[in-house]
């Protein structure tokens, strides 16, 4: 009991830091889930210019915004429409040249854009295929003597009709919410611990304070299962911050899904995984900043390795088959299929399969534990 | 005085095989995540491959057939079909073997079925290419049917005109000769996180100084050595500790992971130097700053390592565009940022100006951090040690 009061004296002098590490890993939560995953937006982000002015480019310029989003940029600062095609701010650029009328009108379509793109990528091809289309039956409607003006306004209207899209895929987009908060628990459990955890365990396993401990009458075991069982608190405290925020940023949603019990398992299941990978590397790591270099090694590895940061249906069969070994797969897996978010339905032996790796895991991490202050206990180290 | 200082320094921190081990692991580990992660990303996420699709008939629609079988047919087909009846459709569907089933109805009308229940799913963007694909016969079999009806006698020009090929519509202006892979800022952000990792470096030598912190400072206060001799002796060393493991990770992304970082590396490590000295910089001012225990300053170290990672899109790239555009001064200041943007537009641009820009605010932020170092730690006194 000593050791467990000492542990919570050490994380109280050190709250400072404790608290300013959870409020960074809560600001980075909250902003990730505001961005949100658009990867696959079908409504594409272009820069327009019109140097035509007439009313048939005004016309496919009002098309472009109906059926995409133009943004704003300043054509004549070259760098910083670079940047924004780098950076997917915008997935194409494109200049309506002078001419477009007449040469629309003349049946001559050579060069009446010019663009910027990023080749080979699908937007790109989607926008062009989409201009290709309206061109084209702009340029049948004044083959058959309509002005370019009409022949546009008519080619647009016509290309505006839209098909019916009929998902047959279940879902309630309430759940999506929490799902944002349960996908990048992955990531900041792991963050959070190891720093926390770290901070605490650098005092507590220090050889000094361990051989002073253990020369009293305190047995090594009941020294390392009180620290185990502290950080077994600290864990449990960290996961219902980490819940009460989602519960509040997704607007009580966590309270009524019907998803949540599942996903509260398991949460609380990779939440001992983190707890037991912090108290493994804050063995053997020396100091806090050690401990962190390595979290973050671990956390952001794991995490970009196994669909936290970058959607699992995205990344290749390889590193797929690599992830497997790594307890976040798991962990992201049954997510996905909890909320119904990946490629693969939701089956109650899979999920089961998926809590028992996670199970295999904790159980492999706590003989990593042992072996490790067993070998720190032989070496005299602790 | 300064030469036995930064010789004992030097050997102090190259001896710390834990952080010094961590610090390499961390590029090395990341970067070997990244690699794998990401490599083929690009083309599940932006490039275009082969969209596996059903077509059921429910009536018969030659042109539209014949649209289907151009588009599934030659090298660089668009479209596989898949032959199914109805069931084995939607449960090839509901095992994402399919894309999409497209319906073929009486009348003409053609509609779409999916089942992509994620936004971030790769197959919405194949849904969407498959959706315009349709809305596009659609438009233009509508526009020849109002032809056909308002004036007949044009219909064969209007044919010609829609059969006509207008792949000449674009003309291309490339912006940059750069490697336009959006995931290399990834790399561009570890190799940065990697050199203001030297921020420990800094808040070591700011503790090594300072009495009341640790009894090695202690013994050095009590020495006749003067303490900015001493402070500048360990300031140099970390330097040197930081750029010689910034430059091994530099070439291990460069060499080892291959990534191509352009065709001016030599200038990496111009960036590698003034970052180092930047970090120890900073690493120095949080060393100095108050009567905070070794810990705590490692804590915040770490603090300020990893938010600004994550504002300068290591985690998630956006990050970095949002706040230069939300909050520009943060992005201004953000010491991964600076580096990020010198290593962008050593990638990106041919022009130095940027990059230059990027290396001259990175030595003012050095100046001014260790400015404020020297201030906090001069003749300070100690009534008991």
């Amino acid at each position: 009991m000593q050791a467990f009061k000492t542990y919570f004296k050490i994380a109280g002098k050190h709250m400072f830091s404790i608290i300013a590490y959870v409020a960074i890993s809560l600001f980075i939560m909250t902003m990730q889930s505001s961005i949100g995953t658009d990867y696959a937006e079908t409504r594409l982000r272009i820069a327009v210019r019109d140097l035509d002015g007439s009313a048939a480019s005004s016309r496919l310029v009002e098309y472009i915004d109906e059926n995409h989003k133009i943004k704003e940029v300043d054509f004549e600062d070259g760098d910083m429409l670079f940047d924004n095609l780098y950076y997917r701010q915008v997935q194409y650029i494109i200049t309506v040249n002078e001419g477009f009328s007449e040469g629309l009108a003349a049946g001559k379509t050579e060069g009446l854009f010019t663009v910027s793109k990023i080749d080979d990528s699908f937007a790109a091809q989607l926008f062009e295929s989409q201009l290709q289309s309206i061109v084209t039956s702009a340029e049948a409607l004044t083959a058959a003597g309509t002005d370019p003006e009409s022949a546009v306004q008519r080619a647009v209207e016509a290309a505006l009709e839209g098909i019916e899209v009929e998902s047959v895929a279940e879902q309630t987009p309430d759940s999506q919410k929490s799902y944002v908060y349960f996908t990048l628990f992955g990531y900041t459990s792991v963050a959070i611990l190891v720093v926390a955890i770290g901070i605490v365990l650098a005092v507590m396993l220090d050889s000094k304070v361990v051989h002073r401990t253990f020369a009293s009458s305190y047995s090594p075991t009941r020294y390392i299962v009180s620290v185990f069982a502290a950080s077994g608190v600290l864990a449990a405290a960290t996961w219902l911050l980490l819940m009460g925020v989602t519960a509040v940023k997704t607007d009580g949603v966590l309270f009524t899904a019907s998803t949540t019990p599942k996903a509260l398992v398991n949460s609380i299941l990779y939440l001992i995984i983190s707890t037991e990978i912090a108290v493994l590397v804050a063995f053997v790591s020396k100091s806090v900043m050690t401990a962190h270099i390595a979290g973050n090694v671990i956390g952001m590895g794991m995490a970009f390795l196994c669909g936290v940061f970058v959607p699992m249906d995205l990344l290749g069969d390889k590193v797929l088959a690599f992830s497997r070994f790594l307890p976040a797969f798991w962990y992201e897996y049954a997510n996905d299929m909890i909320f119904s978010m990946g490629d693969v339905p939701y089956s109650s032996v899979k999920f089961a399969q998926c809590l028992a790796m996670e199970g295999l895991f904790i159980v492999l991490l706590f003989s990593a534990i042992l072996l490790v202050s067993r070998s720190k206990q032989s070496n005299k180290e602790v | 005085m300064f030469l036995h200082s930064f010789k004992y320094s030097f050997k102090s921190l190259i001896r710390n095989k834990t952080l010094l081990f961590w610090s390499l692991l961390f590029t090395i580990l990341l970067g070997t995540c990244f690699k794998i992660a990401f490599s083929g990303i690009t083309e599940s996420t932006e490039n275009l491959t082969v969209i596996k699709v059903a077509v059921l008939y429910e009536a018969e629609n030659p042109p539209f057939e014949e649209l289907m079988t151009t588009l599934s047919s030659g090298e660089d087909k668009l479209l596989e079909i898949k032959e199914a009846t109805g069931e084995q459709a939607l449960e090839m569907l509901g095992d994402g073997e399919l894309a999409a089933i497209i319906d073929v109805g009486s009348e003409g009308k053609i509609s779409l079925r999916t089942s992509s229940s994620s936004a971030v799913s790769s197959s919405n963007i194949q849904i969407s290419i498959v959706q315009n694909i349709i809305e596009q016969y659609n438009a233009k079999a509508a526009i020849l049917e109002q032809i056909g009806r308002e004036d007949p006698l044009a219909l064969p020009a209007a044919v010609q005109a829609v059969a006509e090929d207008v792949s000449g519509l674009f003309t291309e202006e490339k912006l940059s000769d750069g490697n336009m892979d959006v995931y290399i800022q990834y790399f561009f952000n570890l190799i940065a996180m990697s050199i203001i990792m030297s921020i420990s470096f800094g808040t070591t030598v700011a503790l090594g100084i300072q009495g009341n912190l640790s009894p090695l400072a202690a013994r050095r206060c009590i020495s006749p050595t003067r303490k900015s001799v001493s402070a500048l002796g360990g300031l140099c060393a970390a330097i040197v500790s930081g750029f010689l493991i910034s430059c091994v990770n530099i070439l291990f992304v460069r060499f080892v992971l291959d990534v191509d970082l352009g065709k001016r590396l030599p200038m990496y490590f111009v960036t590698a130097f003034a970052g180092t000295v930047m970090a120890v910089c900073i690493g120095y001012v949080i060393g100095s700053a108050g009567n905070l225990s070794e810990n705590s300053k490692d804590a915040i170290a770490t603090m300020f390592s990893t938010l600004g990672g994550f504002l300068s899109g290591l985690m998630i790239l956006d990050m970095r565009m949002i706040i230069a555009e939300k909050a520009p001064i943060i992005h201004m200041i953000n010491p991964l940022s600076i580096m990020f943007d010198s290593f962008y537009s050593l990638s990106m641009y041919d022009d130095w100006s940027r990059y230059i820009r990027s290396i001259v605010s990175m030595l003012i932020i050095s100046a001014l951090c260790f400015a404020a170092g020297s201030i906090m730690t001069r003749r300070q006194k100690y009534a008991s040690l």
